[in-house]
């Protein structure tokens, strides 16, 4: 049984006379391997390039958010224009400057009785008595004393609408509102109060707002109101 | 080139070694796929998925010398063999206990030649030929045999008595229609 098992082995072992048709399939088999193991290899060239491109999208948008964060901190031309918007009593101003903070200034052409100015967390009224600014921020000690201009300043958050609200009802804020940075108020931070103020009525002079008288109640009346009372 | 080099080549995923490996290969290692599956368009799948598995292994394979790297090639077959023969449910086999060994004569078999010999067991049923398989051919043990396939030492041995016995069987019906047939 030994001899037979030994026989067989011999024979079976390294065994390879194909016929010529499995010879052929064999050659026809060849081309698919090749073809398996080529699609293979292009494979496992293609991931990593695709993990490289994705990693690097990744990495760029990181550093995009990245840069976006740290753009207050890159210094800007001291001094923006603000975008301006008015809507029915309420005037947005985009402060756009390169600090941190800024200074608004607000120089409304006619008497308004309590202009206020707010951000979107800070609200500052003026009035004759001066501007209160919100807790925490530091003290403006530019104050208004001219009735036909009002200056309220704020210290806000760069890119923070700023919104001018006019709280007196027949009149409708418009137009233009003035921008400017602290320093350009208070160019050495040594000049008396007095001093700041007239600098501060000079800039806002020549960028006010201008606040147009709104629609008298009267005009709004029904057409039948004036009829009843002619008659 | 040496059989080193282009083990080498072939890591580096070289077409031209791998199809010179192919070719010095591929007709061996078809003939031990038809002994495991009998099926000739079966043999050549599972002959494909082999080659396909070899390729994949390779460049994580240790070059030690020529035999080793054959033997691990041929080691793969087996296991594409036996793994296509678990997918088909071919390989379940009932536990028996050890049968008496099958005195075959010293000069049965031995006078069958490789194609007659691998006629013969690509006819044993499944079970019986893988057992056989790797009992006679490969040279494993019944304890080895008995841990690859998932079945008992006994179970391996009674798969092999009956294929010596089936073998044995054929081999004499063979035996005495060439006998009479030159008799007359």
């Amino acid at each position: 049984m030994q001899a037979n098992d030994n026989h067989i082995r011999q024979q079976l072992f390294d065994f390879d006379e194909v016929s010529a048709t499995d010879a052929f399939h064999m050659q026809q088999n060849w081309q698919q391997l090749e073809a398996q193991l080529h699609s293979q290899k292009r494979r496992s060239k293609v991931v990593p390039i695709a993990a490289a491109s994705v990693l690097l999208l990744l990495s760029t948008a990181w550093l995009l958010q990245y840069k976006v964060a740290l753009e207050p901190i890159v210094a800007k031309p001291m001094v923006q224009p603000s975008s301006v918007s008015n809507s029915n009593s309420n005037l947005t101003v985009n402060v756009a400057t390169s600090r941190q903070h800024t200074l608004v200034s607000v120089a409304p052409s006619m008497p308004v009785k309590t202009p206020q100015l707010s951000t979107n967390n800070i609200q500052v009224s003026t009035g004759n008595a001066g501007i209160h600014l919100p807790q925490g921020m530091p003290q403006d000690t530019t104050t208004n004393t001219v009735d036909a201009t009002t200056i309220a300043t704020l210290q806000a958050p760069i890119d923070t609408p700023v919104i001018v609200a006019n709280n007196t009802a027949n009149q409708m804020p418009k137009a233009k509102l003035k921008v400017v940075h602290m320093n350009e108020l208070f160019p050495a931070q040594t000049g008396t109060l007095e001093q700041a103020t007239a600098q501060a009525q000079r800039l806002s002079e020549a960028a006010a707002i201008e606040a147009v008288p709104a629609p008298k109640s009267k005009q709004l009346l029904p057409f039948f109101y004036t009829s009843a009372k002619n008659n | 080139m040496n059989f080193s080099q282009l083990i080498a080549q072939c890591q580096q995923q070289a077409v031209t070694a791998q199809r010179y490996l192919y070719d010095s290969y591929a007709n061996k290692f078809f003939m031990l796929c038809k002994r495991y599956v009998a099926h000739a368009s079966e043999a050549e799948e599972v002959h494909h998925n082999g080659w396909l598995q070899i390729f994949k292994h390779l460049p994580k394979h240790q070059f030690i010398n020529e035999a080793a790297t054959i033997a691990w090639m041929r080691k793969i077959m087996i296991h594409a063999c036996l793994q296509h023969l678990r997918t088909r449910r071919q390989l379940l086999m009932a536990a028996e206990s050890a049968a008496d060994e099958v005195a075959v004569p010293d000069d049965g078999l031995q006078q069958l030649s490789a194609n007659e010999l691998l006629h013969l067991i690509m006819k044993l049923p499944a079970g019986y030929r893988t057992v056989f398989n790797l009992y006679v051919v490969e040279a494993m043990s019944h304890k080895d045999i008995a841990a690859l396939l998932g079945i008992t030492e006994g179970t391996s041995k009674s798969q092999l008595n009956k294929a010596r016995k089936l073998l044995q069987q054929w081999y004499l019906a063979q035996h005495q229609i060439n006998y009479y047939a030159s008799e007359r």
